[in-house]
């Protein structure tokens, strides 16, 4: 297990270092002049150089991406014009467009994420697996062609007519619920909820259809197997064979999808933010588009990529866990 | 694929016995058809997708329009998009050409790039393997959605739109598509038929495009034709975000993102282009999956 847990977390280090390059590489090495970019139409020829100068464009490109590297974990001092700035240890760059190191701009949009994510895969996990299971009772009946169709028609609505409809219903139409703001769960947990309950809806929503389906296949097949045949045998109701046994032929690749998903969430839920006008990092990546804030743009793609990749090995490591047989591969 | 076996009905054939492949060919049929005749379509209506009709909006609501229910009338059937007034109903039609257009350009570039790289690391040696198929895994685990945004941003606004939308989503995006053709070569490349015309003295890509395709056609089918829904609602996500297609071009996802703002005062507006989406999406996706079962009529009742 040691092996296969140092060997995915190599893996799992390399593909970031690799993507850091190809990110720090594209964005840097584009056609356009990072430097006007990052310093917006207030520059003149001086302050241009000056830039430059900071950013350290004019060194070679395999030193700039060193200091992009190394200033992750030792901090880096930026020339913001006025004065220096020190941007403290994970330092992802500095925006000069809105004068705050990359990484308090991710720090501030991250709480968004972790909240979206908290709320909406508690209910994508009950409302999938809980219908999967019930799917999975009579397989092809009336109730379940019908939960499956349900779920796969959710799943193939995209995310952001959902939000949509969601919002035109709840709070224009019914009115029985406010127009999302984020408030931190630190600040008023009641608020926090009510605020984010339809955008963990419309997530989860999208989402559950994939869990049902796991979950019903999962459970069909391990009801084909011979220990079920034996608590038949015993008399056991087919309910509890499927909710105490069968269940657990699911539990692997929910598990592992769930860890995958949550990644992609946490990595920032871009059309659900921008929908709800939620501040966080899907919303940031999309801002920062908009004016071109390469820094910026940067950094939280490769926050991504990271949370991505931490999920993505999360999965396969939960898989090797609940499914020994994964390991020896 | 009706080549090999004529005995066996075409994949259209197979797809028009069954009830809701039906009802799923004919829907996108008409959803062709429309963005095919959207000239003709705004010509019936008298109208067109760039004129503004300041006339009708209602400067009071700040630029809603005056009548009721988002303006819709005779002389403009889905009704006035607010603060310009142009037609919703031509700008709907010819947004259903881009939406087809960027869907279908995505899909085909994905489906060429996955077939070269998953046919060159299933046919070539075991050093083009690992290097091809480590690349893939490198490119799936890319947060793609972010890289399109991204590089949407970067690049000038003087290269058209539609086409960087359809080479971005392709060159991010091929990656499944590899991974399913590598296995599936994999897998027919020992088969008898392969080292026969190797025999026979084939050349590599011969025996890739004659005995090899074929052989694909099932499993690629099958998941292209979901890719491309999936595509439609990538290109609607970035117009939407303001990064794809942009005004004056008429696009489904830049009419959602200006619905938004009129929420409260023309909910038809928002509804129009929503529901319209969605019809489409969901057409699309019948049509996958009925194509999925008729492939595969085993795996018909999973």
């Amino acid at each position: 297990m040691t092996a296969f847990l140092v060997r995915r977390l190599l893996a799992a280090a390399a593909v970031l270092l690799i993507v850091a390059a190809v990110v720090y590489g594209l964005f840097y090495l584009m056609p356009g002049d990072p430097a006007s970019l990052a310093c917006g139409k207030r520059c003149d020829a001086a302050e241009l150089a000056q830039v430059r100068q900071t950013m350290g464009l004019n060194r070679p490109v395999y030193e700039q991406f060193w200091t992009f590297i190394s200033s992750i974990f030792a901090g880096h001092a930026y020339d913001n014009g006025v004065g220096t700035v020190w941007c403290s240890a994970p330092c992802l760059g500095y925006s000069f467009q809105s004068d705050e190191p990359v990484t308090q701009l991710l720090t501030q949009a991250l709480p968004v994420d972790v909240s979206l994510v908290a709320g909406a895969a508690v209910l994508w996990l009950s409302l999938g697996i809980g219908f999967g299971l019930f799917a999975a009772m009579r397989p092809n009946g009336l109730r379940d062609k019908a939960t499956t169709f349900v779920g796969l028609a959710f799943g193939s609505v995209p995310i952001f007519i959902l939000a949509l409809l969601l919002l035109l219903l709840f709070c224009v139409w019914w009115q029985v619920l406010p127009f999302p703001t984020f408030v931190p769960f630190t600040q008023n947990v009641g608020q926090w909820a009510e605020n984010l309950l339809l955008p963990w809806f419309a997530i989860a929503l999208t989402f559950a259809g994939n869990y049902l389906r796991l979950t019903r296949a999962g459970v069909l097949e391990a009801l084909g197997q011979d220990h079920i045949r034996t608590l038949r045998a015993y008399g056991y109701t087919e309910r509890r064979i499927v909710a105490r046994h069968a269940v657990r032929g699911a539990l692997p690749t929910v598990a592992t999808i769930a860890a995958m998903d949550i990644g992609g969430v946490l990595a920032g839920a871009v059309f659900t933010e921008s929908m709800f006008g939620l501040p966080g990092l899907g919303k940031l990546m999309v801002d920062s588009a908009s004016t071109i804030d390469l820094p910026v743009i940067t950094g939280v793609t490769l926050l991504a990529s990271f949370l991505i990749i931490v999920a993505n090995t999360v999965a396969d490591l939960l898989y090797a866990v609940l499914d020994p047989r994964v390991r020896i591969s | 694929m009706s080549r090999n076996n004529d005995a066996q009905p075409t994949l259209r054939a197979r797809l028009w016995a069954r009830p809701g492949g039906r009802v799923a060919l004919i829907l996108v049929g008409l959803i062709i058809l429309i963005a095919l005749l959207a000239p003709v379509l705004t010509a019936l209506e008298g109208q067109d997708p760039n004129t503004y009709h300041d006339n009708l909006l209602n400067s009071a609501t700040g630029g809603g329009p005056n009548a009721p229910f988002g303006g819709i009338s005779a002389a403009h059937w889905l009704g006035i998009e607010p603060t310009t007034g142009r037609d919703v109903f031509a700008r709907l039609v010819y947004g259903a050409r881009i939406s087809l257009l960027v869907a279908a350009g995505a899909t085909l570039g994905q489906l060429l790039l996955g077939l070269l790289v998953g046919l060159a690391a299933g046919l070539g040696n075991r050093w083009a393997d690992t290097l091809l198929s480590r690349f893939t895994d490198l490119v799936l685990s890319f947060p793609y959605l972010f890289f399109s945004i991204a590089l949407l941003a970067i690049v000038p606004q003087s290269f058209p739109r539609p086409v960087l939308l359809c080479v971005i989503l392709a060159g991010l995006y091929w990656a499944p598509t590899a991974r399913i053709v590598r296995a599936e070569t994999l897998v027919l490349r020992e088969r008898e038929f392969v080292a026969a015309a190797r025999l026979y003295g084939a050349s590599v890509w011969r025996v890739a495009r004659k005995e090899i395709l074929p052989g694909l056609a099932a499993p690629v089918v099958t998941f292209t034709a979901l890719m491309v829904p999936s595509n439609m609602v990538a290109e609607a996500g970035l117009s939407f975000l303001g990064l794809g297609v942009q005004p004056p071009t008429p696009s489904w996802g830049q009419m959602l993102s200006t619905a938004t703002t009129w929420f409260q005062t023309d909910p038809e507006y928002v509804l129009v282009p929503a529901l319209t989406l969605l019809l489409c999406v969901l057409a699309f996706v019948a049509l996958g999956e009925e194509i999925r079962r008729a492939v595969d009529p085993k795996g018909a009742g999973r």
